[in-house]
């Protein structure tokens, strides 16, 4: 290779490491970890204490607007966290008369022990893996797992949908008995044994 | 009946002959010859050189970049974070590397024609063990990593991700056998293994590479989580891959049968040495230069498994002829070669010809069947009276293959022939020894005196590799530019 060339190229290589660096610090500072409604997981965190609300949250799906994207959407009814958008409607409809009867179901259910089996809601270790971390909240009965909620997740590059389909497979199947959701290996992984972690706890 | 046979047989013959001709006229471009000489020239021969050079120079930059871009060199706190990154930067240039590893010996011919072959194989063949070393430290990388992230033994963590993960099996196993070729090849450079076991073994390093990729896919931390680079990256290898099916395999078998390649005549030489012309249909499509070589494979039950290069040593117009000495091995089979026998051919494939010449002068130094280019070069190149020295030295006559066609072609064309004989110097010269009484002359003396233009010509070597490393040496100390100095390896 010529000298010139050479030079050149040093300079152009000097130039787009500087310029790839910059990048990755720009990126550094708005990549956060989402980390969901830290109200909630605070509400949920003491385990045992009010379990009933979320319970009848997740346990029932209810077929109208108050709990359209069940159990995939962490973010629900349970509870009384104004600014998620979902609790939001919920207790609009909750005040207004003339809403469907579900949730003002959903609302009373303490005043009666219903006969459903009592549930529990558990939140995991924070698990640590290759992405970043994971922790969960775990809702079950004796025998179901009925709801799980992420508190803290990385959601770059499309693991939002990952998180998504796992919880939908956990709750579906009531365990971690399913394969990997592809693209998302160590995901997975983690997820599965932030679950294992969790049911271990209740 | 047999009548409306005939006519399908003929058909069926002329529908094969408009494929033949089809194939032909579409992979081969008839060369137009314009001869430029000059700085402009070198200038321009140069900055293509430059180019391919800048390019696989970038084709390493890309994933380090990537890697940059990504934040890879940002986040070091922990002891797996580093590890991880180790991992991750190894892995990306090593399959850089093996990207450009192979592109060396895919033949792709814009490449080729800058390059030239046995520089591509010789980068080709420097490349490996760095690559090796590369795809270890990322082995152990990944293990350590993934021991560190789990808390669990390291030998627990390749367990686990073998047995999880069915593509970095294959990944551990494509290490494996690409350990056994890179042992093979050292064990071939010494000397301890034939040629025929290495080729073989050879063959599985492209299984390996197969192996390798499916983890890099479901695992790769840069693959998944940069869609960019993972596109980019299958872009490289259907690129590579495609030009390595295509220039080293359909090609040449397409075309030596659209052009019905076969062997026209063979003729014994002096000494142990035997021209073979090969010949065909629009052979002088192949589009070949005097001073080039092909690959030849003898489609033969014993030898149609490996080829081997040879220069051809006749201007290539209506047959393209060899010349090939006795060596032992495959060329000692092909002595006794049958006309008729067909023939496939690689190429035309070197450097070694008029289009790295930029001088009027040109000086022409052979060594024994290093003639072979080197006749077909005074042949064909173009010039005045005057112009061209050869240089040919011989151990005795009976030793110099092709003198008398050298000889009719330096008096008919007005080039200067030297004729050196003696027995092979003590010393390790080019030069036969000097005699005992003669005042004691260092090499590139000698050598003006036999070649006073030497200076300012281009200057052509062609011989075993020992002879022509200590002639090339005496000619640089003369001060001829490396950019005149033109050298073909034989032995590669």
């Amino acid at each position: 290779m010529r000298i010139s060339t050479s030079i050149v190229s040093v300079m152009v290589a000097g130039g787009s490491m500087s310029f790839a660096l910059q990048h990755a610090a720009n990126q550094q500072s708005d990549w956060v970890p989402i980390e969901l409604s830290l109200a909630e997981s605070a509400v949920t965190s003491k385990p045992g204490s009010e379990p009933s609300p979320s319970k009848s949250a997740t346990t029932k799906p209810a077929p109208d607007s108050g709990a359209p994207q069940n159990s995939s959407v962490p973010t629900q009814v349970s509870t009384q966290d104004t600014s998620a958008p979902g609790a939001n409607r919920a207790t609009q409809s909750d005040s207004n008369p003339p809403a469907d009867p579900t949730p003002a179901a959903a609302a009373q259910p303490t005043a009666e022990p219903a006969p459903q089996p009592v549930s529990k809601t558990v939140v995991s270790d924070v698990i640590s893996y290759k992405y970043g971390k994971i922790q969960i909240s775990l809702t079950a009965t004796s025998q179901d797992i009925t709801g799980i909620e992420l508190l803290l997740g990385d959601a770059s590059y499309g693991r939002d949908v990952a998180y998504a389909a796992l919880i939908d497979a956990t709750v579906q199947l009531d365990g971690t008995g399913y394969g990997n959701v592809s693209g998302a290996t160590f995901t997975t992984e983690a997820f599965k044994k932030a679950v294992s972690n969790a049911l271990s706890k209740l | 009946m047999r009548g409306k046979l005939e006519n399908f047989h003929s058909g069926f013959v002329f529908a094969l002959r408009v494929v033949k001709l089809a194939i032909v006229i579409f992979m081969t471009s008839p060369k137009t010859e314009v001869i430029y000489l000059g700085r402009r020239k070198l200038v321009s021969l140069q900055r293509k050189q430059d180019a391919v050079q800048v390019l696989g120079l970038i084709l390493l930059w890309v994933p380090v970049l990537a890697f940059a871009a990504d934040g890879g060199f940002a986040s070091l706190e922990s002891a797996e974070s580093i590890w991880s990154a180790i991992n991750r930067l190894s892995a990306l240039l090593a399959t850089a590397m093996l990207v450009i590893h192979i592109a060396l010996v895919a033949r792709i011919p814009w490449i080729e024609g800058v390059i030239g072959l046995d520089k591509l194989t010789h980068s080709h063949k420097r490349l490996g063990k760095p690559i090796l070393y590369l795809l270890a430290v990322h082995f152990f990388a990944s293990v350590i990593s993934y021991s560190l992230i789990d808390g669990s033994a390291l030998i627990n963590a390749f367990f686990y991700l073998t047995q999880n993960f069915l593509s970095v099996t294959l990944a551990s196993l494509a290490l494996t056998l690409m350990v056994v070729v890179v042992v093979s090849s050292i064990r071939i450079a010494r000397r301890k293994l034939s040629y025929e076991a290495w080729y073989l073994v050879h063959l599985v390093s492209y299984l390996a590479i197969f192996l390798s990729i499916p983890h890099q896919y479901e695992l790769g931390s840069d693959f998944l989580t940069q869609p960019l680079l993972q596109s980019y990256f299958t872009l490289l290898y259907v690129f590579v891959g495609g030009n390595l099916v295509w220039f080293r395999i359909l090609q040449p078998v397409a075309l030596s049968f659209a052009s019905s390649l076969k062997v026209g005549s063979v003729k014994r030489e002096a000494n142990r040495t035997t021209s073979i012309s090969i010949s065909g249909k629009r052979i002088s499509r192949l589009g070949a230069e005097a001073g080039q070589f092909f690959l030849l494979r003898v489609l033969t039950k014993k030898q149609w498994w490996r080829p081997h290069p040879f220069s051809v040593s006749k201007a290539p117009y209506d047959e393209i002829r060899f010349t090939i000495g006795n060596r032992g091995d495959d060329t000692a089979l092909l002595q006794d070669i049958r006309p008729g026998t067909r023939v496939i051919l690689e190429g035309p494939f070197g450097v070694f010809s008029e289009s790295k010449r930029t001088k009027q002068h040109v000086t022409l130094l052979a060594a024994g069947i290093g003639i072979a280019p080197i006749r077909a070069l005074a042949e064909s190149l173009a010039s005045e009276p005057g112009d061209i020295t050869v240089v040919y030295r011989v151990t005795d006559d009976s030793d110099a293959a092709l003198l008398s066609e050298v000889q009719r072609i330096c008096r008919e064309r007005g080039h200067y022939l030297e004729l050196i004989k003696g027995p092979r110097s003590q010393s390790g010269s080019f030069l036969p020894d000097q005699e005992p009484g003669e005042r004691p002359k260092p090499d590139y003396a000698r050598l003006l005196d036999i070649a006073p233009t030497l200076v300012d010509s281009d200057v052509y070597i062609c011989g075993p590799s020992r002879w022509s490393k200590s002639a090339k040496n005496a000619i640089e100390k003369v001060g001829v530019r490396k950019e005149q100095i033109h050298l073909e390896e034989f032995a590669w």
